[in-house]
């Protein structure tokens, strides 16, 4: 016996291999109380409901839900829709209008010269607003919360959007809010806008 | 299913192309060659990028299917053998079913970083490369957008089998350098050479992080896949003939690209993983250029590119673009100056100089400014003694295991895997210094997830230690040196 183990054991073989399998057990042991303790995207056994990001981002993380929650509103409210932007040095950031025409589903980005601070129809941020900032804390990379208003009856949920039958929105700024409206609601001085341009 | 399956399926088969035109033969040749076609849609991905022209993933991918069936006619003279045949054959059917089921199984691990990721690989998909903030193009890079862009062909945000059969391939190849690692030594039976494949591999099967890799939606594993075949490789060519040299050189200048474009740390990385090699006595100077010499090219291409849309954003171009871009001319210039008999002093001790240089380094900005380092070496405990990043003690386990097999064993070239291990623990820190931040405690750390690149190598590292020799002299006395292959 003592021959074998000192042949064994002038090789780094056997005793390397011993130090792998505990390392083994040790991952075995560990496995279950990890996934316990973390959280649900870093948790390994786990299975979604749907495979859609949205979905699980908007629901399990609120730093998404607060950073892309103005695109995922206008994914919700009217997908496909037709956004007017200011152009030149007016238009809004190069982040938010990616995240319109990706997350957000938008067909196409419509550039019009006026500028979305300035630009001041009569509109009721109440009366109309289908979807809103989510509630909590914003995080630090934003500067603006979001809002987007049409025609509809219904009361807007927290974070989620109403869907509305609008496709065509004009990107308005107030202080530090971003704002698409529903093209029909401020129909008059649109008109009036692109006869401008 | 149609669009992930014809993505993946084609990545494959070109990929497969260029391994069988590299006389890699056997099994070996499908993840290798899934990784080959991989890092070709990328390259051909990154050159629609900076020549401004349209970035859909469809022209990328007919791009990598004609350089695929090019190559095939080009090099790969046989025809494929009906036992090929059948294969490709059912290779197919296999794929579609592994796609759809990989897709049922809404496995999927993310966090707030993942969505950037997604919005790079949106905007490329959309073809609006204008729509790249600089956040995204110097944090996010180019390779994992690049592979989440073609989702959008079927208005989805990712394809949810890549990682998972990503995470296979990298298991098949470090299987594969286990297998043949063990060749080196005559004296070992072939239960023993496949209880080591074995071993090795369950250390990171069973690894929480490395299975949730297996589906986190990040570049990490991408990392990780492409370091080990670019040092893996290299080694396997210098210790055996189990790879051509030509071979070696695709993969490891394929290799160096997508590390280097996968994160920001990547150029840094891959130009240390290939140093060892560029001044390795064994190769000949086309094997130990080449690779430098495509990813100082490709570097200087990308970051002259991200320095143009500095220009166009208004901004000027900071330290860590034009450093990378300097250090794309240093690597371009290397193939000559090694060639200077004035710096033959250097040379010859490059790996010693660097090591000790990002050291010195490291030291200078912790005397400069020490609350950096205090405040990322706390956050490293926390997170891996306890255990914030869900890691438990695998890492600390690993490490001992790999300073053990440095310190107590010796086997010939097996610095050319350990260098871009220990490099990167001075590298890491000097990382927070270049970011002017330090790192954090829990799972949203980057150096907590940085750490995963280096796990499939430094298990290489171990497994190659296996069939190695005890360093200390009274063993050397007892067992007398063996026959080597």
């Amino acid at each position: 016996v003592n021959s074998t183990i000192r042949s064994r054991l002038e090789r780094p073989f056997w005793l390397l291999i011993g130090g792998l399998l505990v390392a083994c057990a040790v991952n075995v042991v560990q496995f279950r109380p990890i996934d316990d303790r973390a959280w649900g995207g870093y948790r390994v056994i786990h299975r979604y409901r749907s495979s859609d990001l949205v979905v699980i981002g908007r629901r399990g993380n609120g730093i998404v839900k607060q950073l892309y929650g103005f695109a995922f509103a206008l994914r919700d409210a009217a997908p496909g829709a037709t956004i007017y932007i200011p152009e030149g040095d007016e238009q809004p950031p190069v982040e938010l209008r990616a995240q319109l025409l990706t997350f957000g589903g938008a067909e196409k980005l419509v550039p019009l010269r006026y500028n979305a601070s300035e630009f001041a129809p009569k509109l009721s941020l109440s009366a109309h607003r289908i979807a809103k900032q989510p509630p909590g804390p914003l995080p630090k990379r934003l500067k603006h919360t979001f809002a987007i208003l049409a025609r509809t009856s219904n009361a807007p949920q927290d974070g989620e959007a109403i869907r509305t039958p609008a496709r065509e929105f004009i990107f308005l700024q107030r202080k530090k809010l971003d704002l698409l409206v529903d093209i029909s609601l401020v129909k008059g001085e649109f008109q009036r806008l692109k006869r401008g341009h | 299913v149609v669009t992930e399956f014809a993505y993946l399926f084609i990545w494959g088969l070109s990929g497969l192309a260029i391994a069988r035109a590299l006389e890699l033969r056997g099994l070996i040749a499908v993840p290798i060659g899934f990784a080959l076609g991989i890092a070709l849609f990328v390259a051909l991905g990154v050159v629609q990028i900076v020549a401004n022209v349209s970035t859909s993933p469809i022209w990328t991918l007919t791009g990598t299917l004609l350089v695929g069936l090019a190559v095939w006619l080009w090099k790969v003279h046989s025809r494929p053998s009906p036992k090929q045949w059948l294969a490709l054959a059912l290779s197919g059917p296999a794929l579609a079913l592994t796609v759809f089921g990989l897709r049922k199984l809404n496995w999927i691990g993310w966090h707030s970083d993942t969505f950037r990721y997604l919005l790079a690989g949106s905007v490329l998909g959309i073809n609006r490369v204008d729509l790249l903030s600089l956040n995204l193009i110097t944090k996010r890079m180019a390779v994992y957008p690049l592979l989440l862009a073609p989702a959008s062909d079927s208005s989805e945000l990712h394809f949810a089998s890549l990682t998972p059969l990503l995470a296979v391939a990298t298991l098949w190849i470090l299987g594969w350098l286990l297998w043949w690692a063990s060749s080196t030594r005559a004296s070992f039976s072939r239960t023993e050479r496949a209880l080591a494949v074995v071993v090795v591999l369950a250390l990171l099967v069973t690894n929480n992080r490395f299975v949730w890799h297996a589906s986190y939606l990040n570049g990490h594993l991408v990392f990780a896949a492409y370091l080990l075949l670019l040092s893996g490789c290299g080694w396997l060519r210098v210790r055996t003939q189990a790879i051509q040299p030509a071979a070696c050189v695709v993969i490891q200048s394929a290799s160096a690209i997508v590390v280097a474009l996968d994160r920001p740390e990547g150029p840094l990385v891959a130009a240390l993983a290939l140093l060892p090699f560029t001044f390795h006595t064994k190769l000949s100077r086309f094997e130990r250029h080449t690779p430098m010499l495509a990813l100082g090219s490709v570097l200087f291409v990308w970051y002259a590119w991200v320095g143009w849309r500095y220009i166009v954003f208004g901004i000027s171009i900071p330290s860590s673009c034009s450093g990378i871009w300097g250090l794309s001319v240093l690597l371009l210039a290397i193939p000559y100056l090694s060639q200077s008999p004035r710096l033959t002093f250097v040379f010859k001790r490059v790996l010693l100089l660097t090591e000790l240089t990002l050291w010195v380094g490291l030291l200078g900005m912790a005397v400069r400014s020490p609350r950096i380092l205090l405040d990322s070496l706390r956050a490293v405990v926390q997170n891996t003694v306890q255990d914030r990043a869900s890691w438990g003690s695998s890492i600390w386990i690993l490490a001992l295991l790999v300073s053990i097999s440095l310190i107590a064993t010796r086997s010939p070239e097996r610095h050319l895997l350990r260098f871009p291990v220990t490099t990167f623990v001075p590298l890491s820190f000097l990382l927070a210094y270049f970011r002017h931040e330090a790192y954090r405690d829990g799972d949203r750390d980057s150096l907590a997830r940085m750490l995963f690149h280096f796990v499939p190598l430094s298990a290489l590292l171990i497994g190659v230690s296996l069939f190695a020799e005890w360093r200390l002299p009274w063993r050397s006395r007892v067992s007398a040196p063996e026959a080597q292959i």
